[in-house]
């Protein structure tokens, strides 16, 4: 009874650490995405002749950052599953 | 009357489903498990990961398109141009200008490689959607992309500064890390957003309650999009990389 208690304790302790992963990595990919994007339209309102070179550093910006979050989501499904 | 007719169709498709994709997958974690982890098929004497004919497939498909086009449509091409011949003009010469605007000299070089990298990248993933293994779910395959790209990174730094200058670059040691770890980065970056759209279309394909319209609609998140967005990164990656190396 104890051991089944047990085992069934660490099932949920795996859970628990993928949901804290997608959190915490999903809470840092959004700020980082919020930053960059408001600092890019300030930009884009202070030098609407640039707008084309902002966007595209912008776009490579925000792919960096949707990879972390990404990379976590892999991570949580890993320890779901696996 | 209606329910026991209703169960019935259901069953039935059931049935089917069952019959048609394997009905095998008991939980979803097989599911998971056999995404990650393929049974090996043999290719002659050796065993190999079944992404394998995938990239053999989309090879043969870009070669075949490439001589069509070359043969039958570009001694048509006309001044003014319409329909298939603007998308292709299009397509190429944003390539060229990209890599033009990144490295200079070396464009004539970096961007058919680029423009080649990414339809590879973009194909391999959308055969996702034909129900194939798709060819960046092995490691194998990145990091053989990844090591392309390092390669190409080094070729145009040697021709640019011969091997005395770019052997100069590494006096100061931290540039031996930061250029060792770009295939790693490009690399994993592409093995772990394919994998995980890939892992995600299984886990809908897995549970029959799910498996009949969503997966249609998930499908442009989970491999649409990723196959665009990681061959524009890697095209734009390896620009800048080699726009650093040549500088």
């Amino acid at each position: 009874m104890l051991s089944y208690l047990l085992l069934s304790a660490i099932e949920g302790l795996g859970s628990i650490s993928a949901a804290i992963v997608v959190g915490l990595t999903g809470f840092g990919a959004a700020m980082g995405m919020g930053m960059s994007v408001s600092k890019s339209v300030d930009a884009i309102g202070r030098q609407p002749e640039a707008d084309g070179k902002i966007r595209t550093t912008l776009m490579i910006g925000l792919a960096f950052m949707e990879t972390l979050a990404i990379y976590s989501l892999l991570v949580a499904i890993l320890i779901m599953f696996v | 009357m209606f329910e026991a007719l209703s169960s019935k169709f259901t069953d039935f498709w059931v049935e089917q489903y069952r019959d048609a994709f394997g009905g095998g997958m008991s939980s979803l974690g097989d599911a998971v498990r056999e995404a990650i982890n393929p049974e090996l098929v043999k290719l002659g004497a050796i065993e190999v990961d079944p992404a394998i004919f995938t990239a053999f497939g989309v090879t043969v498909v870009i070669i075949l398109a490439a001589l069509i086009i070359r043969i039958l449509v570009i001694p048509r091409f006309k001044k003014y141009p319409r329909g298939l011949q603007l998308m292709l003009e299009s397509i190429v010469s944003y390539f060229d200008k990209s890599a033009e605007h990144a490295v200079h000299r070396h464009a004539s070089f970096v961007g058919p490689y680029t423009f080649t990298a990414a339809l590879f990248i973009s194909l391999g993933t959308l055969a996702e959607l034909l129900g194939l293994r798709p060819s960046f779910a092995s490691v194998n395959t990145c990091f053989a992309m990844g090591l392309t790209t390092f390669l190409v990174i080094n070729i145009c730094g040697i021709g640019e500064k011969k091997i005395g200058g770019r052997l100069k670059r590494y006096l100061n040691p931290i540039h031996l890390i930061t250029d060792l770890s770009v295939p790693l980065s490009l690399s994993l970056r592409l093995f772990g957003a394919i994998l995980s759209g890939f892992i995600i279309a299984e886990l809908l394909y897995a549970v029959i309650a799910l498996s009949f319209v969503l997966p249609a609609a998930a499908a442009v998140i989970t491999t649409i999009v990723h196959a665009f967005l990681q061959a524009y990164l890697f095209a734009t990656l390896t620009n800048i990389f080699v726009g650093e190396a040549v500088e």
